[in-house]
């Protein structure tokens, strides 16, 4: 197996015990988790620079699925380190943590399997582009934000359903402070995108399916935000914003399986 | 005389009333819900481009009913192919854009109100709250948690009876512009996507040798030439002449490096392998060339170009009766090279034998009698061009658009409320923070700071 593969597995073992100590806990998991994750980012990053640097020219990672996911589940695993450093909060958002790292990790396992499995994609001045490059950072952190997001937000519903807190209001959600985060980003991605298909195609709104699919994670995101809003709160059941939040991912996987419309 | 004035607050309710509906949260949850589902379903649903003349367009929306099995047909009759360019999306914009509108005009009124001096406001309904409790004096307590909460915020307000304070700050108070920038930023870039669906076209694809023109509108009023292709791999580039009824501009174009005149925008989308000949007799003269293909040019030169559909080509020298076949290989392992070769074979009248042949790396001459043929790999480009006048409009608002919303999550404004009760000789603290996230959290962390504050050891060590 090629050592970017091997470097994505560790990437998601690393993950996988950040969530074990996550749900666990301990004396430094604080600490524990922060390595992990940044464990995570690191074999994420090698595996990605490895795939690009195997041509004899460089070529940008991003432009085929299974890079596509690692990128996602590395901008996850940024996240991650940047809004849960903190100490140990309530149980739903240990649950939280929890799943995004498992999240990740699973992003990271699928990725090896599709990169071994799939074919070599040709080089074309596509793929070796630095605007599309750009741009495929830019979504990885603001789609990554959208699996923090809504593990946050899942395991917050599962605890008031389960009248395990009294803090039900969608203002509540704490998947609010990722998607805070990580929409800027969303945001900057998807006009990079636009930019660039008007640079390379002579057309901005050339509606290929990722740039669709990071559409609809945007708008979506932007309706999570609105439904967790406290300065103009919703009436709402709390699965509503664990819907959006959950959508919102389903379209930010659907983005990176599309990767390849780019090309 | 009662009627009038009736009717009118009847009416003036009406509108409010359809005012607050139509600028609501929840109006923008079911518009965004169904924009995202549009965005979903044509990502399933191939979908026609928009750069293609009608005939094609035909033909493409054919195949796709066809390669869609029993379905095709369905799918074609309610529109599943042209989702992107009919009148659903159409109409959801324009529902968008009323909603931004209401709300950006909202929006004003609050961020014009930071240019008048700080007021207390009311805490928004259901805000959650945190509360705590500290056996000190009231006024002791209060001199001890202003002071603090100047140090935090930069407006801070009170009012006050004998037993009970509540004190108001506020902080990023300027911060109420940044949903401005960011709603009228949105309704921008709705505006330039309106002008440019309105007014601006795009031209379908098209494949470009040296020597050769393309037509890109359907009137044929505006055209482009490729004069000259430089240049090898990536840094390729074509020197391209637009030409229309108020003149003509000529510029290179690269991969990711488009050409601009006014608001056509050129690109470079892909390239690939041709073959330039031309033709001299023993004296040194040009003969005419002519391409065998339907409509193929007539010339002292010719360029042709081959597509990944067309692997052999064929020209003609009319003077001497010879017919020529050219053939592109991608590799040609004796050869020892990896880039495209060209085996181009000569014909005289009706004899199927070739008289002559030659391959072609580089360049290479072939000659049939006193014909002297010149052959010499050369490429082709293949350009999009579109006309976009609303493209300045939707970039700025996107900028704005960014820039509002980086504004409001970086530096959001943040008001609190911390009301202080005396009870005996205890004082009762209770806060609420209205801020970008985790209200119950900031609010909880806000009392702490109090308490510790207020505390008669802070004041010792104060």
């Amino acid at each position: 197996m090629p050592v970017e593969l091997i470097s994505w597995l560790v990437a998601a073992a690393s993950a996988a015990a950040g969530g074990s100590v996550a749900l666990v806990g301990g004396r430094h998991d604080r600490l524990a988790r922060l390595v992990a994750a940044a464990v995570g980012v690191a074999g994420a990053a090698t595996g990605l620079v490895l795939r690009a640097a195997g041509a004899t020219i460089w070529n940008w990672p991003g432009q085929i699925p299974a890079d596509a996911l690692a990128l996602l589940a590395g901008g996850a695993l940024i996240g991650l380190i940047g809004l849960f450093s903190g100490r140990r909060g309530p149980a739903s958002r240990d649950g939280g943590m929890a799943l995004a790292f498992i999240g990740a990790a699973v992003l990271l396992v699928a990725a090896a399997f599709m990169a071994w499995r799939a074919p070599e994609v040709a080089s074309s001045w596509v793929t070796r582009s630095w605007q599309l490059g750009v741009r495929n950072l830019l979504a990885a952190i603001g789609l990554g934000g959208c699996l923090v997001s809504a593990a946050a937000s899942l395991s917050w519903v599962v605890c008031v359903a389960r009248g395990r807190t009294s803090h039900t209001r969608p203002a509540d959600d704490p998947g609010r402070s990722a998607a805070l985060a990580s929409f800027p980003w969303l945001t900057a991605a998807v006009l990079a995108g636009a930019t660039w298909q008007l640079v390379a195609r002579g057309a901005p709104w050339q509606a290929t399916s990722a740039w669709l699919w990071e559409g609809a994670a945007w708008l979506l995101g932007a309706g999570y935000l609105h439904v967790t809003s406290n300065r103009r709160p919703v009436r709402a059941p709390a699965w509503l914003a664990t819907l959006l939040a959950g959508a919102a991912l389903a379209a930010a996987v659907a983005a990176a399986l599309w990767a390849a419309s780019w090309l | 005389m009662t009627a009038n004035p009736q009717r009118n607050r009847l009416l003036v309710r009406v509108f409010d009333r359809i005012w607050y509906a139509a600028s609501a949260p929840q109006t923008f949850l079911v518009l965004a819900a169904f924009l995202a589902g549009t965005f979903a379903f044509a990502a399933f649903i191939p979908q026609l481009p928009d750069n293609l003349t009608s005939a094609v367009a035909e033909n493409w929306l054919s195949s796709a009913a066809v390669n869609s099995r029993g379905a095709g047909a369905f799918l074609r009759a309610i529109g599943a192919y042209t989702v992107l360019q009919g009148p659903w999306l159409r109409v959801l914009l324009a529902a968008l854009g009323f909603h931004l509108a209401l709300r950006l005009a909202d929006q004003l009124r609050v961020a014009r109100s930071t240019l008048r001096p700080a007021q207390i406001m009311s805490p928004p309904a259901g805000l959650p709250a945190a509360e705590s409790h500290i056996a000190a004096p009231l006024n002791e307590v209060l001199a001890r948690v202003t002071a603090m909460l100047r140090g935090r915020y930069g407006v801070l307000l009170m009012e006050y009876d004998a037993t009970r304070v509540q004190v108001y700050v506020e902080r990023h108070r300027a911060a109420a512009w940044a949903p401005v920038f960011a709603l009228a930023g949105a309704l921008l870039v709705l505006l330039g996507l309106l002008v440019d669906g309105s007014f601006g076209q795009r031209s379908p694809d098209f494949a470009l040798a040296p020597g050769s023109h393309a037509a890109l509108t359907e009137q044929a009023d505006t055209e482009a030439a490729v004069a000259a292709i430089a240049g090898e791999g990536d840094a390729l580039q074509a020197h391209v002449a637009l030409t229309d009824g108020r003149g003509r501009r000529e510029g290179w174009v690269a991969f990711g490096r488009p050409l601009r005149w006014g608001n056509w925008w050129v690109a470079q989308k892909a390239a690939g392998p041709a073959l330039a000949v031309t033709a001299t007799d023993a004296a040194g003269q040009p003969l005419l060339l002519q391409e065998l293909a339907a409509g193929g040019a007539v010339g002292e030169a010719l360029h042709l170009a081959f597509q990944e559909t067309e692997g052999e080509q064929a020209f003609a020298i009319p003077a001497r009766n010879l017919a020529l076949r050219a053939v592109a290989y991608t590799t040609l392992s004796e050869q020892d090279s990896d880039r495209p070769v060209f085996l181009v074979e000569a014909f005289q009248g009706a004899d199927p034998t070739s008289v002559a042949s030659e391959l072609v790396a580089t360049e290479a001459t072939l000659t049939v009698d006193d014909t002297t043929i010149a052959l010499r790999r050369d490429h082709f480009v293949v350009l999009s061009a579109a006309y976009l006048p609303g493209l300045w409009l939707w970039l700025a608002g996107a900028l704005l658009l960014l820039a509002g919303v980086t504004w409001q999550i970086g530096w959001g404004p943040t008001c609190a409320w911390v009301d202080m009760v005396a009870d005996r000789d205890a004082v009762g603290i209770a806060a609420r923070v209205a801020a970008r996230s985790d209200a119950r959290g900031r609010a909880e962390r806000l009392v702490a700071a109090c308490v510790t504050a207020a505390s008669p050891e802070a004041a010792d060590a104060g």
